[in-house]
């Protein structure tokens, strides 16, 4: 690809076609640098020219084909109407946040209550070292965090993960929860690695009763090659979650060579234990830190090919048709806008930063992805017509009615797993705008989704100005995901920094250690309990 | 962490704002990477270039040796203070607090 695409041949602009011109930064110096998004054997790429480092090229989608597909399903954005800072966002990425050029309200908020961690995984940047400060907000500070995501305008944030390190190591964890809850959040969810869910089951039932919804669980395979991390503890941690009902979502880190040939495994897992398993949410791999381009090439891997080998692993059972980009959803929210008057939760993320498919357990026992009996472009398209007859003038009666007669179009029927009525979910959410239908959804069905956090190689500035995951820290200010970790040496480890307390101090003050923190695995009794075996043996095979 | 406040513990009581006239400034791009240079000095709270305007806001924690160790970092690009005050900490928070 010659560098005159850059200077005028290539799109701009968000969900322009390919080539396309964006900003990326220097992987070395983080200058901010013009790249080119474009197509070259059938995958994606962005390259980009630092003058002191040389060209950096690196693989952003693994399919020019889906990358066609997803960007025309990229929305319109939704601007903060009170930005936390004042800046305007011109020196993008470095210029947060939420500044008035950000394009994506918070639709999930992180707040890092600890950077202790019970682990030690020797790639993990999160959690602090042996005599490194401790980061802990006050619960004052989480208060005024909570409070200042509520006052989001025009749409407030609705949705927060408590992270870390390990949350869970926090004594008042429970209040915590109870803190996001009373501030009006409707969605908290725990992100851990499973270690305290495992063995403290009263812990459990209190985060469940104090009003936490999910648990967002590291769980990177099924083999303890695969995941040295909990493939142990991530049975126990699953059964006291079941008595607790209490939500799981696995979360793998998705890596090239080490545990993409378990996609399936990990799917098939979820769903032998769907009565707790609401979701399979993975991640490939973000290679933060300086990395030599032969490791990148070894690790690496994107959206499209993951779902190519799901499509594989699954015996052709999920295919790469029914995985659609984040976005895809947008004239849902659209249209329940159009009838209420009112600001709605959107996903105006990125097209290339997720994508996700649901899949359902007919009673019959049989599993059928959502796409494969609901024509879903089909009914994006009827929606946004629909929204835009609300917004002409037309009659809101009028145009709910004509929705609840032609959804059932949208359905094929015969293919529609037993026990299963999806015209009726959606009625519930478009007409009577009852989100709890969307909750049921969740009960009947595992939703199987893909993050991809970036990486200095592989950045885009159009992607961090559209995140939707933020991270809300005591300074007031919010910052998008890929900011806050891309780029820690001015947010997240900075700002830590300032609100952190030597370690010497902390353990003074609580009477504990970082040394006691750390968590002693007992491998062969693990195995040993009735959890694990329920959890790994007898698995019905939905693939086969 | 030294200074209570109605955000809870904040890490500073004062801080420096300040801005300054720049020359010699390229272009955006270079706007941005002097912005994450001096993003990384410690002292430094919050900082801005803005280029079409040619100024630079600054918010920083110490005295006048910050000030020799900004205008360093900026050279070849020259500084000219425009304004400059002492104030609370809390105000630069309760302004991204939506206060």
């Amino acid at each position: 690809m010659d560098d005159v695409d850059l200077k005028g041949e290539a799109s701009t602009g968000y969900g322009g076609a390919l080539p396309h011109k964006t900003k990326s930064l220097c992987p070395e110096c983080m200058k901010l640098l013009d790249a080119l998004v474009y197509g070259e054997d059938g995958i994606v790429w962005i390259k980009k020219t630092c003058p002191e480092h040389g060209e950096f090229k690196e693989k952003y989608w693994e399919s020019i084909e889906m990358y066609e597909r997803e960007r025309k399903h990229a929305t319109k954005p939704t601007p903060t109407l009170n930005p936390n800072v004042k800046t305007g966002g011109t020196n993008c990425p470095f210029d947060c946040g939420l500044c008035t050029r950000h394009k994506s309200h918070t639709a999930l908020a992180n707040i890092v209550v600890t950077n202790r961690c019970d682990l030690c995984c020797w790639y993990c940047f999160f959690y602090a070292k042996e005599g490194q400060p401790i980061y802990e907000p006050t619960l004052d500070q989480i208060r005024g965090m909570v409070k200042n995501l509520r006052d989001e305008k025009p749409v407030h944030c609705n949705a927060i993960q408590l992270t870390g390190g390990e949350p869970t190591l926090r004594e008042d964890l429970v209040e915590i929860v109870r803190i996001c809850k009373e501030g009006g959040v409707d969605h908290v969810q725990v992100n851990t690695d499973g270690i305290n869910f495992a063995f403290k089951p009263e812990l459990v039932k209190q985060l469940r009763e104090a009003g936490s919804n999910t648990v967002y669980m590291s769980f990177d395979g099924v083999t303890p090659q695969t995941n040295p991390k909990n493939h142990w503890e991530a049975p126990y941690a699953i059964e006291n979650c079941r008595k607790a009902n209490f939500g799981i979502v696995l979360v793998p880190t998705l890596i090239k060579g080490v545990n993409d040939h378990e996609l399936g495994a990990m799917i098939n897992f979820g769903l032998n234990h769907s009565d707790v398993i609401r979701a399979v949410n993975i991640q490939p791999v973000s290679l933060v830190g300086r990395m030599p381009q032969d490791l990148r090439e070894k690790q690496r891997i994107t959206i499209p090919k993951a779902i190519e080998k799901i499509e594989e692993q699954t015996n052709g059972a999920i295919t790469k048709e029914d995985f659609f980009s984040v976005p895809t959803v947008g004239p849902v929210t659209e249209f329940v806008e159009a009838m209420t008057q009112k600001p709605s939760y959107k996903l105006s993320t990125h097209f290339a930063c997720g994508a996700a498919t649901y899949v359902i357990k007919g009673t019959d026992g049989k599993v059928v992805p959502l796409p494969q009996f609901v024509d879903v472009e089909g009914l994006m398209e009827y929606l946004t017509e629909k929204s835009e007859a609300k917004k002409a003038g037309k009659n809101k009666a009028v145009i709910g009615m004509q929705v609840l007669m032609k959804i059932g179009k949208f359905i094929d029927k015969k293919k529609q797993p037993q026990g299963f009525n999806f015209t009726k979910l959606m009625l519930g959410a478009l007409v009577k705008h009852d989100y709890r239908a969307l909750g049921e959804l969740q009960h009947k069905s595992m939703l199987i989704g893909m993050m991809h956090f970036q990486d200095p190689y592989n950045y885009d500035v159009e992607r961090v100005e559209r995140c939707c995951i933020h991270y809300t820290m005591p300074d007031g200010r919010i910052i998008p995901f890929c900011a806050f970790n891309v780029i820690p040496e001015v947010y997240r480890d900075k700002v830590q920094a300032q609100y952190a307390i030597p370690q010497k101090e902390w353990e003074k003050k609580t009477g504990r250690t970082m040394a006691g923190d750390k968590y002693k695995r007992d491998a062969e009794k693990l195995v040993q309990g009735e959890p694990y075996k329920k959890a790994y043996t007898g698995l019905k095979n939905y693939f086969a | 962490m030294t200074h209570e406040s109605k955000f809870g513990q904040q890490p500073f009581e004062k801080v420096v704002v300040a801005e300054f006239d720049l020359r010699g400034l390229e272009s955006m791009d270079h706007a941005a990477q002097l912005q994450y240079q001096l993003m990384l000095l410690e002292p430094v709270v919050r900082v801005h270039l803005d280029f079409p305007k040619k100024v630079m806001s600054i918010v920083y924690a110490g005295h006048g040796e910050v000030t020799e160790e900004i205008l360093k970092h900026l050279k070849p690009v020259k500084a000219v203070l425009k304004s400059r005050e002492l104030v609370d900490y809390d105000k630069i928070v309760s302004e991204s607090y939506h206060e």
